[in-house]
Order: C-alpha cells, then structure tokens, then sequence
C-alpha cells in the first residue's frame, strides 16, 4: 500500500518516477551497447 | 598501479568481480533507501512530505558533482601522462554526468514549485548547476567536433579543466550569494542541520545512486575498451 503523501502526492511521484525512469532506461542503454561492444570482442 | 589498470586483461578481470558488487549494492541500497524515505522518515515541520523529494534530488546533485570532479582529474592525468584509461574514464562519465545532473535540476524544479511557487529562478545555485549541465553537453559537442581522435580529446580534456572552476562556484553559491536555494545543511562543519531520521536516508540513497553509477561506468569502460580493441584489430587486419 503506497503512503499518501497529500496534497503533495503529484510531486513526489514525479520526481521519483522521471529519476528512476531515466535510471532505468539509462541502464538499458548501457547494457545495450555493452551486449554490443562484447558481440564484438568476446 | 593506475599503469597496471592502463593493460585491458587486468581491468577486465577487476571489473568481473568488481562490477557484480556494484550491482547488487546498488538494487540493495535503493530498494531500503526508498522505504526508508517513503514510509519511516518524517514529513518536515516546515515542507512537510515534499522533503522526499530531496532524498532523489540531492544523490543526483552529488553525482553530477562529483562525476565532473572525477573526469577533471581524468582529464589532467590523460593530458600530462596520455594514460589510456583516463581518457577513456572521461568518455564513459561524462554522458552518465549530464543524466545525474539533468536529474538534479528536474527534480530540484518539481521540489521548487509546491515551496517557491515556481518552476525556475534564476538564482546563482540554479544557474551555476545549469552551466554545469551545459558544460557536459559542451564536452560531448566537442568530442565530436575533431576529425582526428587525438584532437578533440585533448580540446575536450582542456574544456574539463577549465570548467572545474564551476564546481566551487556550485558549493559556495548559497553563501556567497543570497539565493532562493537554502544554504547547505549536511556538509555544514559541525552539526548537520538535518535530524538523523532524515540523513539516514539520504546516505542510503546516496550510496544506493553512487554504487549504481560505479555499475554504469565499469559496464561503459568495458565497452569502450572493447571497441577500441576491435578497432585496433580491424586496422591490424587493414595493415596486413
């Protein structure tokens, strides 16, 4: 069960969702390349 | 020992075992750093629970700090001593830099609107973590900008340099100047002004985001360095 943290409930999840989306697809993105770069020279 | 580090095999042997502990620190260390400052730290009597805001947005402030530092120091030993490991160092940091500090001004705008009532100021904290954010953008224009590698390293590197001069303006900026941010409450000499239910967090969160970018950077080192053996195979192939 999520705490409700209003009226700042926006906000929060925001914040917390953009970092840890753009963490997430940051991760992916590296792994991407590095899957990549280790088809290369394994 | 950075001269043994300089050799791919010993790297990628450090990385195996060094890069699985990272990893799971990292899941570890977020997963308790987020219950801890969702469900047991308290709201603050004067921001109430927009203060959790601050245990995403200050690791991410630390980061982009720390990142630019690293790469500077990078930046000089691949100048002075043309160590392979430190120039690949500031490719592999620097676009994990502009994500974290990205992430600090759009997360600091999200905490800024509900308690200044607005988005954006142009404060001197603000701003100076704005030229920061560009001065990253501004290392990987440049490194694109030179037909020739070795070039646009060296103009990079010099940029690098030359741009840590931002980095006390970013820490001091809340006292040298009167800005809307507040001034710093936990590197403060002495007595941190944040209780201890709340910093506890924060350093779980920090190291949580530390340990993760340690895993993003080792994954980037090795992929660069595995293009770059590739390349030098290819062009052993080219010669022959």
């Amino acid at each position: 069960m999520l705490p409700d943290f209003a009226p700042y409930n926006l906000y929060i999840a925001a914040a917390y969702g953009l970092t840890g989306g753009a963490l997430l697809l940051t991760l992916l993105v590296v792994l991407l390349q590095w899957w990549k770069a280790k088809r290369l020279v394994s | 020992m950075f001269t043994r580090l300089a050799n791919p095999a010993v790297f990628s042997r450090l990385t195996q075992w060094l890069l699985p502990l990272c990893a799971v620190a990292s899941v570890a260390a977020i997963a308790l750093g987020m219950y801890l400052a969702l469900w047991l730290s308290p709201p603050d009597y004067q921001q109430g629970d927009a203060v959790r805001i601050m245990y995403v947005h200050v690791p991410c402030a630390w980061l982009g700090l720390f990142i630019y530092t690293s790469a500077a120091i990078a930046a000089l030993v691949a100048l002075v001593w043309r160590h392979r490991l430190a120039e690949l160092y500031m490719d592999a940091a620097i676009p994990l830099g502009a994500v974290f500090t990205a992430l600090c001004l759009i997360t600091g705008s999200i905490w800024g609107q509900p308690m200044w009532g607005t988005w954006w100021v142009w404060d001197a904290r603000l701003t100076s973590v704005l030229i920061l954010f560009i001065q990253y953008l501004g290392y990987m224009a440049l490194r694109r900008a030179f037909d020739e590698p070795q070039r646009s390293l060296q103009a990079a590197a010099i940029l690098l340099l030359i741009g840590l001069v931002n980095i006390p303006i970013i820490k001091f900026s809340v006292e040298w100047w009167n800005t809307l941010h507040q001034p710093a409450s936990i590197s403060r000499i002495g007595k941190p002004a944040l209780d201890k239910s709340m910093m506890r967090p924060l350093l779980v969160m920090a190291f949580g985001f530390f340990s993760l970018y340690g895993t993003l950077v080792l994954l980037r080192l090795d992929t660069l360095l595995r293009r770059a053996q590739h390349e030098a195979a290819l062009l052993r192939q080219g010669a022959l």
